[in-house]
């Protein structure tokens, strides 16, 4: 009796354990959302490391936020706007080579992004109790400091000068990209190898579910509420990044005013598009276009994802058209019929 | 006892337990609508002292008065469902066994199916059986309450006895 | 104590432990099904609430430290921002939630609400 006794309770042992392995297994990302760059922050992380590289990423992210942004008195960009036009600011690499890549992009687009947008951008004040419409007479005395040229770089130095008095540098429209790149990097140095990274919107899906296939990223419908998606992408180790009217806009009079100004003229761009999505490796690349291809417009706008290797787009007009580039058309699938294809130009 | 006088003691029943029923609602729950039940300790005492159906008519009463005073449909219902189902068990526990339960038993049972049967309107609201995880919880409050119900109605019955002979 | 009474204690006792077992044994079944809406401000928790056991009709007000509102209500599974003070009134205009993944976001005032659980959209993440 006494052995069939043990084997009974040998037995009970091995499946309670196989039950405590498969509990702890990996299958349960670690799920955090938070509030940081004035928007809504999203992690879902999966594996070992997960609570910890969680942890850690929250970290860089207000890290980065305390560095670059604009509406922080005390950091880097705004120490650097306040010396404009008397002298440089010596800055720490992560906000260098963002001011660096954004005066890349600048030159890429012919000017449509311009990190010296800043005072256009204050001017408006959208998404502020003091948000207007500016006179015309205003919007071009402000206009005449937005000039991407004026930034001059010390790379010696690490020291950034603004050239003339009063311009100041916003990078709103490239920030969350280079963060999201920066908190991947930090996912992969805990090892992790599966995680959606989601900053107010601008997207990295890491490697793949646990279960080894794609993620699916909804892209948001321009003309819904938050939430709707009017189809979805299925990407593996990719950014996606949105730029919409719909993010931060009033409306006064009937007439839609939203956060992408162009720099050519200092009014929101309307060049036809409500909403640009890039899908990228690098997230940096994926914000920057992403903002510059709503300004450049639909043409231009293909042209130049066209023309840059790796990287994909759609773009949604506001006749309620889809345009998809030839690489993702067979990881997007259109759910909303309200939406109509076009294939190609 | 003559038919003006019952009638009158009656409302002056009615009167009491509608003033429990109001202030018992005052009470916070574990959601809106639904009570303790401790009104239905007067109808207890009337079951005692009168009988079944001046019992039952104190509970018809006291939940449409409580009503119109304020609530909302769902806590009539809960009210009506608590009160009848708990008033028929009390009324027959009383027929039957009331030598060999004390009062105390009894108005525990009667609060017993009164939280249950405020349970099943509930359930049948929001159609979701997850409301029953609440029915624990509403047994031991009701064992509790009921006790309590049980020591106010013999008080009353002891003292209301002896009156009632003298009116 | 009449002789009746001991009797019916020990049914009583019976089924309260009848139903606590019962009740967790579904507790521990349903896990993953329940709609937990959790409200947090700037990142933190400040409410939780078990759409689920919601039988009535509820309202209530949300303060931010200087003195600015989002009024909640909730019903039977699902939840909704019905009025607020902010500029825009984004979080009013997104209506009713009642699915896991779903999200109301008043960020004006810092405020998150979202409905714990697996999405059963089989989307994993989304643009905006």
């Amino acid at each position: 009796m006494r052995s069939s006794r043990k084997t009974w309770y040998i037995l009970l042992l091995l499946i309670f354990s196989t039950f405590l392995v498969s509990c702890t297994s990996n299958a349960k990302p670690v799920e955090k959302e938070t509030y940081l760059m004035g928007t809504v922050i999203q992690f879902k992380v999966y594996g070992k490391n997960a609570e910890k590289a969680t942890e850690e990423a929250v970290k860089r992210v207000s890290q980065i936020e305390k560095k670059m942004s604009v509406n922080i008195e005390t950091s880097e960009v705004s120490k650097l706007n306040a010396k404009a036009g008397v002298s440089g600011e010596k800055l720490s690499a992560d906000t260098y080579s963002v001011i660096e890549k954004s005066i890349k992009y600048s030159n890429l687009t012919g000017g449509a992004l311009d990190a010296t947008i800043e005072p256009i951008v204050k001017l408006w004040g959208i998404g502020t109790d003091k948000e207007r419409v500016p006179s015309k007479t205003e919007i071009n005395e402000k206009l005449k400091l937005v000039d991407y040229k004026n930034i001059i770089l010390d790379k010696k130095n690490s020291t950034i000068k603004l050239g003339r008095t009063n311009q100041a540098i916003d990078l709103g429209a490239i920030a969350k990209g280079y963060t999201a790149d920066e908190v991947k990097k930090v996912l992969l140095k805990n090892k992790i190898s599966s995680a959606i990274i989601n900053l107010g919107g601008n997207v990295y899906a890491l490697g793949n579910k646990p279960d080894g296939t794609n993620w699916n990223i909804g892209v948001q419908n321009p003309l819904s509420t938050r939430g709707e998606y009017l189809g979805t992408i299925s990407v593996s180790d990719k950014s996606i990044v949105t730029s919409g009217n719909y993010e931060r806009f009033f409306i006064k009079d009937g007439i839609r005013y939203h956060h992408i100004f162009d720099p050519k003229n200092g009014y929101p761009a309307e060049k036809g598009l409500i909403s640009t999505t890039i899908v990228s490796d690098k997230s940096i690349d994926g914000d920057a276009l992403s903002t510059s291809t709503y300004i450049l417009g639909l043409d231009k706008g293909l042209k130049l994802i066209e023309s840059i290797k790796g990287v994909e787009a759609i773009f949604i007009t506001s006749d309620k058209k889809i345009y998809v580039t030839e690489g993702l058309k067979g990881s997007f699938d259109l759910t909303n019929k309200e939406f109509t294809y076009e294939k190609g130009r | 006892m003559k038919k003006t006088k019952k009638m009158v003691l009656l409302s002056m029943l009615v009167a009491m337990a509608l003033v429990i029923y109001l202030i018992e609602g005052q009470i916070p729950v574990l959601f809106p609508g639904i009570k303790l039940g401790l009104a239905n300790s007067i109808s207890l005492v009337a079951l005692i002292l009168l009988g079944w159906k001046e019992a039952f008519l104190i509970m018809i009463l006291r939940t449409i008065l409580g009503s119109i005073f304020g609530g909302s449909m769902s806590a009539f219902m809960f009210s009506i469902a608590g009160g009848v189902l708990s008033n028929i068990v009390m009324i027959l526990l009383y027929k039957y066994f009331k030598n060999s339960l004390s009062i105390s038993t009894i108005s525990v049972c009667g609060a017993v199916f009164h939280n249950v049967g405020q349970l099943l309107v509930a359930a049948f609201i929001i159609n979701d059986l997850r409301i029953y995880v609440y029915l624990p919880v509403l047994l031991i409050a009701a064992i509790v309450t009921g006790y309590f119900i049980g020591i106010l109605a013999s008080i009353l019955k002891s003292r209301l006895e002896k009156i009632l002979p003298q009116i | 104590m009449k002789k009746g009474d001991k009797i019916v204690g020990i049914i009583l006792l019976v089924v309260v432990i009848i139903t606590l077992g019962a009740s967790s044994i579904y507790k521990t079944l349903s896990k993953g099904t329940e709609k937990i809406a959790v409200i947090k401000r700037s990142g933190t928790v400040i409410r939780t609430i078990d759409l689920g056991k919601v039988v009535e009709p509820e309202e209530f007000t949300i303060k931010t430290d200087n003195g600015h509102y989002n009024t909640i209500e909730v019903k039977h599974n699902s939840i909704s921002i019905i009025s607020a003070d902010c500029p825009h009134k984004e979080c009013v205009k997104s209506g009713w939630i009642s699915q896991p993944g779903e999200m109301l976001v008043c960020l004006p005032y810092k405020l998150i609400i979202n409905i714990q659980g697996k999405k059963d959209k089989g989307i994993d993440g989304g643009t905006f």
